[in-house]
């Protein structure tokens, strides 16, 4: 069984200069998000692994797989929590 | 510059609806749409039966589903609800007291319903002043109702500036610009402090709000339309000296959606509103500033205290 992610179809994002908001339209809230949050969630857009978002994040920067991944999966928890990106077993 | 094309019907009893009709018909903001207002005056109760989306500051809300679903609200204090549907039609329903001082309470209650129902063409408010300075600068100002944009304002039509509005914008798609911020015409509205520091004569008491307010042209300026933004400014009102700050745009399209956050009651147009307050934040020069007594004594306002690139 392997866990992937996938961002929740009411979430609309905008931003500029590497910065930018989220909005959840069925939770009715918004955050801030950075950069790095910015690149999960675009490939957040369809459903990924672990790594696979590891790897998306070691795409745009210099980075170990071991700073990717404690990247990803803090993100990931925060997206979770705020149901902003679902989990499923396949 | 695309021009809306569209009317407001106010319909119910008089003087209620003339009254609104008056208050619409002064803002000179054409609907981007064929709409109609029914008031009535009655007190309203709020639906014990369905839990509200959001119950804050007085105010229950039960939000849109889909788009063919209608937005009601209830201001508990003032047993007044509006029901917003999606074909353009309103329902006001306003107690007697309120109906009697509806000015004051127009920025409320009307402007949450013209809010809702012109987002829906293309026009999307914003919580802000805005005006043009010299050189046709266009400066934007976002923030609370305690943040400065009003007295601001003042000081600008007091210097000759043209003014869109102190407290009522709306965001709209422009060709030549990308987004303009068109303003609702009212009377800029001071607390007791700004109009000390304004020194104006005259003025008209405005009901119970205790301020006091002027029209652009009282002061020696004008207003207009619409506003091309160049600056876009986050206020508050701190300290003695008048500062600026940029910040990042990113920043600067959350601080707008803190001030139009509309999309979380109804999710029509949102990918468009987002759209036109990240052209906003990308075309202005953004900053957080600090308004202190000094900006009075600044020959070019605000300019004066923008921080010049190196």
């Amino acid at each position: 069984m392997t866990a992937r992610y996938v961002r929740h179809p009411e979430i609309r994002i905008t931003a500029l200069e590497g910065e930018g908001m989220v909005l959840h339209l069925g939770e009715r809230r918004y955050f801030s998000v950075n950069e790095t949050g910015l690149v999960l969630l675009e490939a957040l857009q369809r459903p990924c692994t672990m790594g696979e978002l590891a790897a998306a994040i070691r795409d745009e920067y210099d980075v170990s797989e071991a700073e990717a991944t404690a990247t990803t999966t803090a993100f990931l928890e925060q997206c979770l929590d705020a149901r902003v990106v679902s989990r499923t077993e396949a | 510059m695309s021009d809306p094309a569209g009317a407001v019907e106010i319909r119910g009893p008089e003087p209620l609806a003339g009254r609104v009709r008056a208050w619409l018909s002064e803002g000179r903001l054409a609907s981007p749409r064929d709409s109609a207002i029914d008031v009535i005056e009655a007190p309203a109760e709020p639906n014990q039966l369905a839990t509200p989306d959001h119950h804050r500051d007085g105010v229950r809300v039960w939000v849109a589903r889909g788009p063919n679903d209608p937005i009601r609200l209830h201001w508990d204090d003032w047993h007044t609800a509006a029901e917003i549907r999606p074909d353009g039609t309103a329902r006001l329903t306003i107690a007697p007291p309120v109906a009697a001082d509806i000015e004051h309470h127009a920025p409320w209650i009307l402007v949450t319903a013209i809010a809702l129902l012109f987002r829906r063409g293309g026009l999307f408010h914003l919580h802000a002043a805005a005006a043009v300075g010299p050189g046709e600068t266009g400066w934007v100002l976002v923030g609370n109702s305690a943040s400065g944009k009003s007295t601001t304002a003042a000081l600008m039509a007091r210097r000759g500036w043209h003014v869109a509005t102190d407290d009522i914008a709306f965001l709209q798609r422009d060709s030549r610009f990308g987004v303009v911020v068109r303003g609702f015409r009212s009377r800029l509205a001071l607390r007791a402090g700004g109009h000390a520091l304004l020194g104006a004569e005259g003025g008209t008491p405005l009901g119970r709000r205790e301020k006091i307010g002027y029209w652009a042209e009282e002061l020696g300026g004008a207003w207009r339309a619409s506003v091309a933004p160049d600056y876009l400014v986050f206020p508050e009102v701190r300290g003695d000296r008048t500062t600026f700050e940029p910040i990042r745009r990113g920043e600067a399209i959350r601080g707008l959606f803190d001030r139009s956050f509309w999309p979380l009651i109804d999710p029509a147009g949102t990918e468009e509103q987002l759209a036109l307050l990240k052209d906003l934040a990308a075309r202005a020069q953004c900053f957080r500033a600090s308004l202190a007594p000094d900006l009075f004594e600044a020959p070019g306002l605000l300019a004066d205290f923008v921080p010049q690139a190196s």
